[in-house]
């Protein structure tokens, strides 16, 4: 008898995807754990800020260890880098930075501020997360102290959560050449001047990817050892590349390379488990209606129906007929520091 | 006959069960109450000349304690209580979160700029649901006086509990009040009255025994507020408030203007 004999009906192209949409589509996830009632944290880039929506607007327990001053409106609190994610780190685009924030915070690497403090206009930024402060800051030591008041509350979010949830955005980066500190966006965007005798481009590969993230993980575990991990990939293609190829298919390798690591890590470690919303959203199997006319941002629509493919997946069966608030997100509310390089394109 | 509408917050038991204590003194005069919890008072709106709440819990509390669903334009006086704007809302800001100049790494508070603080301050203050309730009353009628009372200071037996240690702190009390001074500089068309004297303990305090039997308002009951509040007034502190404020605008009590005539 042929092996496919008596498989589910989700397992057969022609019963599993022909009839469905991205929105209809049955049993694509299947959860390696329940997650109700564990303490969530999220990062990653921007299409995370969507999935920590979802999972508040949920009533799941998603930390907020840098939670927004009492009052003030989620609008504005948002543009000061609160209320996206578990922590006030902005977009964390690749593996290398989450790793090197969690050195950092951990106590185990130490970054020279003249490596991170920008200065622009008189007003001064952190090159980690310089959208944080959209004003920027008075002064360099003020840019310092609040690195060190961030890095302690990172550092306690990660002995707090059961369950770091982590969205991979980026392969491309940008370095310090000769520390190779990794920095969140090209430095040009953040403090005006590229110095290509300081800084250097890299497309981070499938094995560093993965060596980051393993040790991202060992480290997690040496303060919080019953941490899970719950990997996606970012639907949301390259604003543009940095490589002298199109940016078509600088997005294609730079994503696969994601989706491959983060299927690596799942089916190795039991304590990673991977939700396919990259599937979901980026392949043309289950039609391309997820997409703004700009062919890069996410409709509403397809965030809502990846969402409810998870909650679904945790649900059991039955689908969960929670409604998010009805303020939503428009793509500017969503924050993408990486959107700032669509301003060099060519008109 | 005199008729009042009160609009306020949480901060409004105060002052109409005080009202109930001291209403057989005033007897030319009505005062109807208009409350909506915490910052609910915020979501207002005028239609037809009137101001109507737009959720259904506010518009039951308007007709539970004011027998009416909206406020209306005809009112001799508006009196606006509490709802955010005061002392309090900006020390508690400073009990999470901190400029560098108040910045301390070992106290635990978030540290935040400038820049933030000011946004967070307008905010609380200048959006507060007591300035919105003013721009709406100002928008039914532009005769009538208004009178806006602070959220009270804290009892003083705040300083005792380990949460409220932070209010020992003269220079956040400084800069909060400064702060506060300017926002009341900007306000127009308003008549700003300052708890009374009688009921402060120092310059940032109220006295204890205000906070003492306090109540909290809620459709159809009334309940105590929570064991040690020390934010929440009782029905002494409110007729305190509305004496001050009926001797503001000119109306004194039934046997004091009795004597007075003689």
């Amino acid at each position: 008898m042929l092996p496919y004999v008596g498989l589910p009906a989700r397992q057969f192209w022609k019963t599993g995807v022909q009839p469905f949409s991205s929105d209809t589509i049955q049993e694509i996830y299947s959860p390696k754990w329940p997650i109700d009632g564990l303490r969530i944290a999220t990062a990653g880039s921007c299409f995370a800020q969507e999935i920590a929506r979802a999972m508040r607007a949920r009533r799941y327990n998603v930390l907020d260890v840098e939670p927004k001053p009492p009052g003030i409106p989620e609008k504005i609190a948002n543009q000061y880098g609160y209320g996206l994610y578990s922590a006030r780190h902005g977009n964390i685009y690749t593996a290398r930075h989450l790793l090197q924030l969690t050195r950092e915070a951990l106590g185990l690497l130490e970054i020279s501020p003249s490596l991170y403090v920008l200065e622009n206009g008189g007003r001064y930024y952190d090159a980690f997360r310089p959208k944080v402060e959209p004003n920027g800051l008075s002064s360099a030591e003020e840019v310092i102290e609040q690195r060190h008041d961030h890095l302690k509350r990172f550092r306690s979010l990660l002995s707090e959560c059961d369950l770091f949830i982590f969205t991979l955005g980026l392969t491309e980066a940008w370095f310090h050449k000769d520390t190779q500190i990794v920095y969140q966006i090209a430095p040009a965007l953040t403090s005006g001047a590229y110095d290509p005798n300081q800084n250097e481009f890299r497309n981070l590969r499938f094995s560093e990817i993965r060596s980051d993230m393993l040790e991202f993980r060992d480290l997690a575990k040496t303060i919080n050892p019953g941490m899970r991990f719950l990997l996606t990939v970012s639907p949301v293609p390259l604003t543009a590349t940095a490589l002298p190829q199109h940016v078509l298919v600088s997005t294609v390798r730079s994503k696969s390379v994601l989706r491959a690591v983060a299927g690596e890590l799942s089916e190795t470690y039991d304590d990673i488990d991977y939700f396919p919303s990259f599937e979901l959203l980026s392949t043309p199997f289950l039609g391309n209606g997820f997409f703004e006319d700009n062919k890069r941002t996410v409709r509403r629509s397809g965030v809502e129906a990846v969402m409810r493919s998870f909650f679904d997946a945790h649900a059991g069966i039955k689908p969960t007929q929670v409604e998010l608030p009805s303020e939503a997100k428009t793509e500017e509310e969503v924050v993408c520091e990486d959107a700032l390089l669509e301003a060099f394109a060519p008109r | 006959m005199i008729r009042i509408a009160c609009l306020g917050n949480s901060h409004n038991a105060a002052v109409k069960l005080g009202w109930d204590e001291i209403k057989g003194t005033y007897p030319n005069i009505t005062v109807d109450f208009f409350s909506g919890a915490a910052n609910s008072m915020k979501g207002l709106e005028v239609k037809g000349g009137r101001i109507y709440p737009t959720s259904e819990q506010v518009r039951e509390m308007f007709l539970a304690y004011a027998g009416h669903d909206s406020v209306a334009p005809d009112y001799d006086a508006y009196f606006l209580v509490g709802m955010g704007f005061g002392l309090v809302p900006l020390m508690s800001l400073f009990a999470t979160h901190r400029p560098p100049r108040f910045y301390y790494r070992e106290d635990g508070a978030h540290l935040i700029s400038e820049s933030l603080l000011t946004e967070s301050r307008a905010s609380l203050i200048e959006r507060s649901p007591a300035v919105n309730c003013l721009r709406l009353v100002r928008t039914i009628t532009s005769e009538a006086p208004v009178l806006m009372i602070p959220n009270p200071l804290p009892s003083i037996e705040i300083l005792q509990t380990p949460a409220g240690s932070y209010w020992s702190g003269q220079e956040l009390l400084e800069d909060c009040t400064e702060y506060l001074d300017r926002a009341i500089g900007k306000l127009t068309d308003v008549i700003y009255t300052p708890q009374p004297r009688g009921t402060l303990e120092g310059e940032y305090f109220t006295k204890a025994h205000f906070a003492k039997d306090a109540r909290l308002l809620k459709p159809r009951w009334t309940r105590p507020t929570n064991e040690g509040d020390p934010y929440h007034m009782n029905a002494a502190y409110g007729a305190h408030v509305l004496s001050q404020i009926f001797a503001h605008i000119g109306v004194l009590p039934s046997q004091q203007a009795e004597a007075e005539s003689a």
